[in-house]
């Protein structure tokens, strides 16, 4: 067994690693074969839309497919692992993210092509992702802007799996709803994936997953839900069961100190 | 923005004053045209269609996830067609329906000693404002009340 690796708070990433991961988005980006960003952002959306949302399927679903993602992430820096964004503390989306510029260049982070692969480009189809954080005509009913650590304690009490991931799916649908505003690709299910946000947004709610799940009450989904495949276009065939746990799949949200020998 | 208000108030089930938690439950949500935001106000009239957050009538918030168009063929986005037989082992289509829950217990208790709920929402897409119906639909809507 190899070591687990740690996914950080984008925030909190000292700028030389920030550069590393930037650097493993954008070679991921350049690749256009199955190993590629359009590649997984189109299982999610055009063309694939296999991706689960609003019933039980929604978190492991989504946790092995960020799973598939860094594994590619992977390939091209060993080191890099994907980061989330502390949506529940931080107001506003990640400057890692939002700014449009890095080193004097386009940051890949800010926006990505959308060229579906597989599939002929049908007119209208957007071309590159953008984001109109909070975005909405003045007087309607918008989406909360972040942060939503008023809504952690409830979400963390949650005493079912049903509870829970229904609870997380509302707070999920928020930050989409909040990112994409007025036509931006985030609040789109088709095109979500294409925005390299999307991967930070679901890390942060792959990790309430996980730390929901040290909670007394957190419980796992129901046998039936356990025992079910989940489709994803390659990599190792996976269950509900199969990616309870984080660290079987090579990660861990927790901050880890240094180790000291024990007595034995 | 799309306004629907309940036909007749809905009862609070049980005495208000056993109530330790009370939800509203909306039914059936369908989640396949397009992201929305909802604002839910209590037992009020006359609502102003700009009212938002600091109404005091307002009791909560929800945004759905969901597809802007269709970009399939010709019914790649019905969630209607179910199984095509009884060997059919798939899950539901993904834009089946939803249910929605909301804790309303803090917004009821400013409300004092309701018996009756009236719920008014309002519901609109960034993508078009003007938009006055077929935004928000559901089957129905419950009050669920825990003592």
């Amino acid at each position: 067994m190899g070591t687990v690796k740690i996914r950080q708070n984008i925030t909190h990433m000292s700028a030389a690693e920030v550069t590393r991961f930037r650097n493993a988005i954008k070679e991921m980006i350049a690749r256009n074969d199955n190993r590629g960003f359009q590649y997984f952002a189109g299982w999610h959306g055009v063309p694939l839309g296999i991706c689960e949302h609003h019933n039980p399927l929604f978190l492991p679903w989504h946790r092995g497919y960020l799973y598939d993602f860094e594994m590619a992430l992977q390939e091209i820096d060993s080191d890099v692992t994907l980061p989330w964004w502390d949506w529940m503390n931080e107001p506003g989306i990640p400057a890692a993210y939002n700014d449009k510029t890095a080193e004097g260049k386009a940051n890949p982070l800010a926006s990505a092509p959308i060229k579906p692969m597989g599939v002929p480009k049908q007119p209208g189809w957007p071309t590159k992702t953008r984001r109109d954080p909070g975005g909405h005509p003045p007087g309607q009913p918008s989406a909360v802007p972040p942060p939503l650590g008023n809504f952690y304690n409830r979400l963390m009490k949650s005493s079912s799996y049903t509870e829970f991931r229904t609870s997380l799916a509302e707070l999920h649908d928020n930050i989409h709803v909040w990112v994409g505003g007025n036509g931006g690709q985030m609040r789109d299910p088709s095109w979500a994936a294409f925005d390299p946000l999307f991967w930070a947004h679901h890390a942060m709610v792959d990790r309430l997953w996980r730390i929901w799940q040290h909670e007394p009450q957190g419980e796992d989904p129901d046998h039936a839900t356990m025992e079910t495949p989940l489709t994803f276009a390659k990599g190792p065939p996976l269950r509900v069961r199969d990616v309870l746990k984080v660290t079987q799949l090579g990660y861990e949200y927790a901050a880890q100190s240094s180790t000291v020998a024990g007595t034995a | 923005m799309q306004s629907w208000t309940t036909a007749k108030p809905l009862a609070v089930p049980i005495p208000f004053d056993s109530v330790k938690r009370i939800d509203l439950e909306f039914v059936d949500v369908q989640c396949d045209d397009g992201s929305f935001s909802a604002y839910v106000f209590l037992n009020v009239k006359d609502l102003d269609p700009k009212a938002g957050r600091d109404h005091d009538r307002f009791a909560g918030s929800f945004s759905v996830f969901a597809p802007e168009e269709c970009w399939g063929g010709e019914g790649h986005c019905d969630w209607k067609r179910g199984p095509v037989s009884a060997f059919d082992q798939r899950p539901p289509h993904h834009l089946t329906p939803i249910n929605i829950s909301m804790d309303i217990t803090e917004a009821a208790i400013r409300l004092g000693d309701p018996k009756k709920l009236s719920v008014t929402v309002h519901a609109a897409r960034t993508t078009d404002p003007k938009q006055s119906k077929d935004i928000l639909r559901f089957k129905e809507l419950t009050v669920l009340a825990y003592s």
